[in-house]
C-alpha cells in the first residue's frame, strides 16, 4: 500500500518535472515543422527561414492565372510551401539570391501525370534537368524571343531513392548559372508507394554557400520524409 | 413532539456541530491529483501524436514545445486545477482560511444548493458536472488529434471505434473461443435437474394426503397465502416464503408436495434430489442461479412459483459436523437391545454418535458454494436486478427501480433435518417448519381404510381400528406396503379377498422377515424357548406399559427367537417404574437361563445385559432415578468428578424400597449400577422362580407352535382360549408334571450334549392358521441352482408360478428325424403332383428335371424350417426372459420383506427420537 502510494507520487512528481522542464525551460524550438495538408508529408527547416507565401511560385511555373478555374482546380491538386532566409523574403528568390531558399510542393497527380511519371517527370519537376527538358526550354525561350534565365547547368549529383514501403523517389543536386552567380539547387522528390502523389523538395542556394553550409541542407532534405500509414 | 435516540453513529451533519472540525477534511491523494494527472496525461498524448506526426524528425522536446504553443488551454485548465488545489491545501491547514471561504463565500450557494436539492439529486449533479469534465476533455483531445474541431471531433470518435471494429472484433472472438469451451461445458452441465410442472399436470390432491391433517391444513394455508398474498400484506405482514417438512420416511412429505402441485394454480417446480451434485466445482452454483432465474421468471408471469426441494439434505451443510450417524451404524449382532421399548432403544442405539460420529462425515454433499448461493438467492430476492436496471439507469442518473414481488414458495423436504444448515432454516428463508410425523391413529384407521378401499377384504371396521393399533409407528408407506403384502399373501393362497389371518401373517412377515428354515436340535430348541418364555413372562408381568405383540423362536437373519412388545396407546413421558420394568425384562434372560440351567447361562444375554446396565447407567446419573441427584452431563461438562451420592432420608431414592439393603448401597457410581442391576435381577429371579410354571408352559408353546401372537401368549399364561392356541390345556397338572420331566431330560441333554430322549409332552394342536411353516416363504435352491419361488400354504402346491413351467422338449435327433422324413414325403408328393398335373409318365422326367426339381424342394423346406426354428428360439428366449424376471421380482419381494421397515428406518439413521413399538430379538 505504502509503495503503491510512493509510486503514484513519483509518477506524478516526474510528469511534472517533465512538464515544467520541456515548456518552461527551452522557450522557443529550434526547427519549424512542417506538415502538407494531408500529413504525408513532412520536413523541418531551422527555424530562422521565414515562412512566405508560395501560391505566386505556384503560378508562375504552371503558367496559370491564379484566377482561372484550372488554378482553382489546381490549388485543390497542390499544396506547397516556402522558406526563404533573406531578410527580405520573396518569392522570386526561388532562382535566385543570395540566402538560402527552399521550397515544398505536393501534387495529386492527373490520371494522365500518373500514367506518364518516371524518375525524369520526377527531375524536371520544378525546373528543367533532362536534357530534353533544358532543349525544349531553350526552344521555348528562344521562340518567345527572350534570354533564356538559367544556363551552364551543372549535374552534380544524381541519386535514385527506394523508401522501404513501395514509395521511390530522386534526390538531384544540380548548378544553373542565373545572372553573374551559379546556384546549386539540392531537390528531393518521391512517388508515395500508390504513384498517385509526388512530393517534391527544393532547396536553393549560390554554390560557395552550399559548399560552406552543405550539412544544414543535407538535414533539411533528410528530414524531408513521407509518413508511412499502417496497412 | 418525538425524541430520536441515537444508538451508535450519527448521519453526517445531523448533529450538533463538531468544533474538532474546523479544517477542510483531508483529501485523499488520487482525488488530489486525478484532474492533475489526466490533464497532464492528454499533454503527453498530444506530444506523443505529434512525435508519430513527424516520425524520425521531431525530437521529444520540440514536441513539447509545439504542443505547448498549440494548446494552452492545458494549461490554463492545469493551472486552475493547480490553483484549486492550493486552495484545498490551505484549507486543511487553516481553520480560519476554511472558514472564510466555506463560510463566507461559497456559505451562500451550499445552503442554496442544499435547500433547492435534496442529496441524491446533489450527488448526481457534481457526478453529472465531473463527468462533463472528462467528456469535454476527451473532446478536446480527440479535437488536437484529429485536427477538427472538439465539438465536431466527440462526433467523429464513434466513427474512428468504427474503423477500430474489425480489429476489437478480432479480439472479442478470441477471447470468446477461448473462453467459450469452457463456459459451453459449463452450461452443458448445468442443465437438469428440474422440472417444471403446470396445474393439471400432476392428479393428486390434498384428500389423498391422509392421516397428517394438522400439517396439510398448515401447508394449504401456506398455498393460500401464496395465491392471495394481498390478504396479508395489506394488513403489514408478509408472505411465508419457505416450509420446511421433516419427519421420517415414509410418512407423506413428497406425497405432500404433490398434493400441494396438484392444488395449486401455479407453477411447480421439481428440484431433483441429486440436482446439485457436480463433477465440478461451480456447477451447482450455476444450477442455483439457473433455477432462480426460472423461478423469478415464473414468478413474473404466473404471479406466483412453488419450488420443491426433494431430499432437501443434499443440499447439505458447510463446516458443521453431521450430527446424525451415517447410515447403517446402529446395532449389528445379537443383544438385548431389542427387549426394550423403543424409547429406550434409541437411547442405547445413539449413545455412541457423539462419541463417535462427530468425528468424520461432513454432511451434505453439495459442492462448496452451492449452499451459499443458495442462500444468497434465497435471501437476495428482494434487491434490484438486471443489467439495464442497475446499470444503465444508474449511469443515466436514475434510481434503479425496485424488483418486483418475486412470490416464491420454497418448499423442502427431509427426513434428516439435523443435517440441514442453520442458515438455511431461518425465518425470511424457511420461515415454517413442519414435522410430518407419524400418522395419528384416526389418520391410520384413515389410510388403512384407504388403501383397504382399493382391494377386496373382510375386515370389519374394528378390525381395522385393532390393526392401527397394534402398528403404532406405521407411516403411509408402510401401510401401503402391509395392505399390498396382505393382498400377495391372500393371492398365494388363490384367494381374491384379504382376511384378517392374511393381514397379520402379512404384518408379522414385515416385522420379523421370512424366517430362516432352520431347525433347532431339541435342547437348543428349548433353551431357546426357556429364554423368550422369560422375557415374555417377565413382560407380561411386570411391564404394563406395552403389551406382547408377537413371541417366536423362529430363527431370523438377526435372531434365534424374539418378543416384541407393542404399545398399547400413546404416551409421551417415561417413568421409573417403566425403566425398571425394561431392566427387569432384560434381565430375565440370564436370571432364567440361570434358574433354569442349573446356573449356566448362555452368550446369548450378552446384549440384554448391556442394555440393561446402560439403562441404569442413565437411570443414576442421568434421570435422578437412582441415589443421587446430580446429572453426570453436567458433571463432566463443568469438569467435575462424580462423587459421593447423598443419601436423602427423605428423598425418592432408588433404594427407598430396597429398605435393609439401603445402608449396604455403595456410593460410586459405576458400583451404584452394579448394585442396582444385582437388584433387580434378584427381583427378576424372584418373579421367574414364583411363575415358573408359566415360563416352562410358555416355553412349551413356543415349541409347539414356534410362533405366538400376543393374544395367545396371554391366554396360555392365563390358561383360557386364546384366538389360536388353547392356553386352558396348560391347566392340566400332568402335563405340567411332562413338561417339568421334558425340561429336567432337556437340562440333562444340554449339560451332557446329548439327545433330549423323549418327545415333546402334551398336546400338539391342530395346524394353527399363523403356523410357522405356513407363514414362511422359503427360498429354496431349485435344481438349476437357482432359488425358486415355494409358496406358504402347504395344500397349494401349484402356485401360479408355477402354472407355466416350460413344456418338455422333444429330443433333437427326433426332431432331425421328422424334418428329414416331412421333407421326403413333401418331395414325393410334389413330385407326384406335378407328373399328375403335367400327364408326363414317369419315363418322360429326365434326370436333370427331377434332380433340379428335388434341390428347389429341399431349399424351400429347409427355408422354412430355418424361419420356424429362429421364431421358435426368439419366442423360447423371451418367455425364458420372462420367466427370469418374474423370478427376479419374486426375490425382490422377498428380500423387501425381510428388511423390516423399522428396523430399516434405524439402520438409515432416523434419529428415532419419537418412540416406536417395542419388540424384542435375541
Amino acid at each position: 500500500m505504502k509503495t503503491a502510494r510512493a509510486w503514484t507520487r513519483l509518477a506524478a512528481i516526474s510528469m511534472a518535472a517533465i512538464v515544467t522542464a520541456g515548456v518552461a525551460g527551452c522557450g522557443e524550438a529550434e526547427f519549424t515543422y512542417v506538415r502538407d495538408r494531408d500529413g504525408t508529408t513532412y520536413f523541418k527547416v531551422p527555424a530562422s527561414f521565414a515562412k512566405i507565401d508560395s501560391s505566386r511560385i505556384d503560378s508562375l511555373l504552371s503558367g496559370d492565372h491564379p484566377d482561372s478555374a484550372i488554378a482553382a482546380l489546381r490549388r485543390q491538386r497542390v499544396w506547397s510551401t516556402a522558406f526563404d532566409q533573406a531578410a527580405q523574403p520573396d518569392v522570386n528568390h526561388l532562382i535566385s539570391s543570395g540566402d538560402p531558399f527552399v521550397y515544398s510542393t505536393v501534387h495529386q497527380l492527373t490520371p494522365v501525370q500518373r500514367d506518364s511519371v518516371s524518375l525524369d517527370a520526377m527531375r524536371d519537376f520544378i525546373l528543367p534537368v533532362t536534357k530534353q527538358r533544358r532543349d525544349a526550354y531553350v526552344m521555348q525561350v528562344a521562340q518567345a524571343g527572350q534570354r533564356p534565365l538559367l544556363g551552364g547547368f551543372v549535374m552534380v549529383s544524381d541519386q535514385p531513392i527506394q523508401l522501404g514501403d513501395g514509395a521511390r523517389g530522386v534526390r538531384i543536386r544540380f548548378e544553373y548559372q542565373v545572372g553573374r552567380d551559379v546556384q546549386t539547387f539540392d531537390q528531393t522528390a518521391y512517388l508515395n508507394k500508390t504513384g498517385e502523389t509526388v512530393s517534391v523538395l527544393l532547396i536553393r542556394c549560390p554554390s560557395a554557400c552550399f559548399a560552406k553550409r552543405g550539412a544544414e541542407f543535407d538535414r533539411i532534405a533528410e528530414s524531408f520524409k513521407l509518413l508511412r500509414t499502417p496497412g | 413532539m418525538t425524541t430520536t435516540h441515537h444508538a451508535g453513529l450519527r448521519a453526517p451533519d445531523s448533529g450538533p456541530n463538531d468544533p474538532g472540525l474546523v479544517t477542510r477534511k483531508k483529501m485523499r491523494f488520487w482525488d488530489r491529483g486525478k484532474f492533475l494527472i489526466g490533464l497532464t496525461a492528454a499533454f503527453l498524448v498530444l506530444t506523443w501524436k505529434t512525435m508519430a506526426d513527424f516520425e524520425g524528425v521531431m525530437p521529444f522536446g520540440d514536441a513539447l514545445r509545439i504542443i505547448a504553443l498549440d494548446h494552452t488551454w492545458i494549461f490554463w485548465l492545469l493551472g486552475a486545477e493547480a490553483v484549486r488545489q492550493a486552495h484545498f491545501l490551505v484549507s486543511e491547514r487553516s481553520a480560519g482560511y476554511h472558514r472564510f471561504w466555506s463560510r463566507r463565500v461559497f456559505g451562500g450557494f451550499e445552503r442554496w444548493t442544499h435547500r433547492r436539492f435534496d442529496d441524491w439529486a446533489r450527488f448526481r449533479l457534481a457526478r453529472a458536472i465531473k463527468v462533463l469534465f472528462w467528456v469535454a476533455l476527451i473532446a478536446l483531445l480527440l479535437g488536437a488529434v484529429l485536427d477538427v474541431s472538439p465539438f465536431l471531433a466527440l462526433f467523429q470518435a464513434p466513427a474512428l471505434l468504427v474503423q477500430a471494429a474489425p480489429m476489437i472484433l478480432q479480439f472479442v472472438f478470441l477471447f470468446f473461443v477461448i473462453i467459450i469451451q469452457f463456459a459451453g461445458l459449463f452450461w452443458f452441465l448445468s442443465r437438469g435437474g428440474i422440472e417444471t410442472y403446470f396445474p393439471d399436470d400432476i392428479k393428486t390432491r390434498f384428500s389423498d394426503v391422509w392421516g397428517q391433517d394438522h400439517v396439510v391444513a398448515r401447508v394449504r394455508e401456506n398455498i393460500v397465502f401464496l395465491e392471495r398474498p394481498d390478504e396479508i400484506e395489506v394488513r403489514g405482514g408478509y408472505v411465508p416464503s419457505g416450509l420446511l417438512l421433516w419427519g421420517p420416511p415414509g410418512t407423506g412429505k413428497t406425497l405432500m408436495a404433490e398434493a400441494v402441485a396438484g392444488e395449486t394454480g401455479k407453477p411447480y417446480v421439481f428440484v431433483d434430489p441429486g440436482a446439485f451434485t457436480a463433477m465440478f466445482m461451480g456447477i451447482g452454483i450455476l444450477k442455483v442461479k439457473s433455477l432462480f432465474r426460472k423461478l423469478r421468471k415464473l414468478a413474473l408471469r404466473y404471479g406466483g412459483v412453488i419450488v420443491f426441494f426433494d431430499e432437501a439434505d443434499s443440499l447439505g451443510r458447510r463446516g458443521r459436523l453431521a450430527q446424525q450417524g451415517p447410515p447403517g451404524q446402529g446395532f449389528t449382532g445379537c443383544h438385548g437391545l431389542n427387549y426394550l421399548s423403543e424409547y429406550s432403544r434409541s437411547l442405547v442405539t445413539f449413545k455412541d454418535r457423539e462419541r463417535f460420529f462427530m468425528g468424520g462425515m461432513g454432511g451434505g454433499q453439495g459442492d462448496t458454494g452451492t449452499l451459499q448461493a443458495l442462500l444468497t438467492e434465497l435471501s437476495g430476492l428482494k434487491k434490484p436486478r438486471g443489467f439495464f436496471n442497475r446499470l444503465v439507469r444508474r449511469l443515466l442518473g436514475m434510481r434503479p427501480k425496485p424488483p418486483p414481488k418475486y412470490r416464491i414458495l420454497v418448499m423442502m423436504a427431509t427426513n434428516m433435518p439435523d443435517v440441514l444448515d442453520e442458515a438455511l432454516l431461518r425465518p425470511g428463508r424457511i420461515d415454517r417448519i413442519y414435522k410430518v410425523g407419524y400418522p395419528s391413529k384416526s389418520g391410520r384407521v384413515r389410510t388403512y381404510q384407504g388403501y383397504f378401499d382399493k382391494v377386496d377384504h373382510q375386515l370389519t371396521p374394528e378390525q381395522i381400528d385393532k390393526l392401527a393399533t397394534i402398528t403404532p409407528y406405521a407411516t403411509g408407506a408402510t401401510i401401503k406396503d402391509l395392505v399390498n403384502e396382505s393382498l400377495i399373501t391372500a393371492i398365494r393362497d388363490d384367494r381374491d379377498v384379504i382376511t384378517w389371518s392374511d393381514v397379520l401373517r402379512a404384518k408379522r412377515l414385515k416385522q420379523l422377515g421370512p424366517p430362516e428354515d432352520v431347525e433347532y436340535i431339541e435342547r437348543e430348541r428349548h433353551a431357546v424357548a426357556v429364554h423368550e418364555a422369560c422375557h415374555a413372562v417377565v413382560a407380561y408381568r411386570t411391564r404394563f406399559h406395552l403389551e406382547i405383540d408377537i413371541a417366536t423362536i423362529e430363527k431370523g437373519a438377526d435372531y434365534l427367537g424374539m418378543v416384541a412388545s407393542i404399545k398399547p396407546e400413546d404416551q409421551f413421558t417415561r417413568w421409573k417404574s417403566e425403566h425398571e420394568a425394561d431392566i427387569m425384562v432384560s434381565l430375565a434372560s440370564l436370571a432364567g437361563e440361570r434358574m433354569f440351567f442349573g446356573d449356566d447361562n448362555s452368550s446369548g444375554v450378552s446384549g440384554d445385559l448391556m442394555s440393561a446396565t446402560y439403562l441404569v447407567g442413565l437411570m443414576e446419573s442421568h434421570w435422578g432415578m437412582g441415589t443421587g441427584i446430580a446429572s453426570l452431563p453436567a458433571l463432566q461438562e463443568l469438569g467435575i468428578q462424580a462423587g459421593k451420592a447423598m443419601r436423602s432420608p427423605v428423598g425418592p431414592g432408588f433404594l427407598q424400597e430396597a429398605g435393609a439393603q439401603r445402608e449396604s448401597a455403595p456410593d460410586h457410581l459405576s458400583e451404584r449400577v452394579e448394585f442396582n442391576l444385582s437388584r433387580l435381577l434378584d427381583q427378576t429371579e424372584e418373579l421367574l422362580r414364583r411363575h415358573r410354571r408359566e415360563v416352562l408352559c410358555l416355553a412349551h408353546a413356543l415349541e409347539t407352535h414356534k410362533t405366538l401372537n400376543g393374544d395367545d401368549v396371554v391366554a396360555i399364561l392365563e390358561g383360557r382360549p386364546g384366538p389360536l392356541v388353547d392356553g386352558t390345556v396348560y391347566q392340566s397338572e400332568e402335563l405340567f408334571q411332562d413338561l417339568e420331566e421334558y425340561h429336567r431330560d432337556a437340562v440333562r441333554a444340554h449339560r451332557e450334549h446329548n439327545r433330549v430322549e423323549r418327545n415333546l409332552p402334551g398336546p400338539v394342536p391342530e395346524a394353527a392358521p399363523v403356523e410357522a411353516t405356513a407363514v414362511a416363504p422359503a427360498i429354496t435352491e431349485a435344481g438349476d441352482g437357482r432359488p425358486e419361488f415355494v409358496p406358504w400354504s402347504p395344500g397349494t402346491q401349484a402356485a401360479p408360478g408355477h402354472a407355466e413351467t416350460p413344456p418338455v422338449r422333444r429330443s433333437a435327433s427326433g426332431t432331425v428325424w421328422i424334418i428329414v422324413g416331412s421333407v421326403l414325403a413333401l418331395v414325393a408328393v410334389v413330385l407326384f403332383g406335378a407328373m399328375a398335373a403335367t400327364g408326363v409318365g414317369v419315363g418322360g422326367l429326365t434326370p436333370g428335371l427331377l434332380l433340379v426339381l428335388f434341390i428347389l424342394v429341399v431349399a424351400l423346406i429347409v427355408g422354412v424350417a430355418v424361419a420356424v426354428l429362429a421364431v421358435k428360439g426368439v419366442r423360447g428366449a423371451q418367455a425364458r426372459a420372462a420367466r427370469e424376471r418374474d423370478q427376479a421380482n419374486a426375490r425382490a419381494q422377498l428380500l423387501a420383506a425381510a428388511l423390516d421397515p423399522e428396523t430399516a428406518m434405524r439402520l438409515l439413521g432416523y434419529d428415532g427420537r419419537t418412540p416406536e413399538d417395542g419388540h424384542g430379538r435375541t
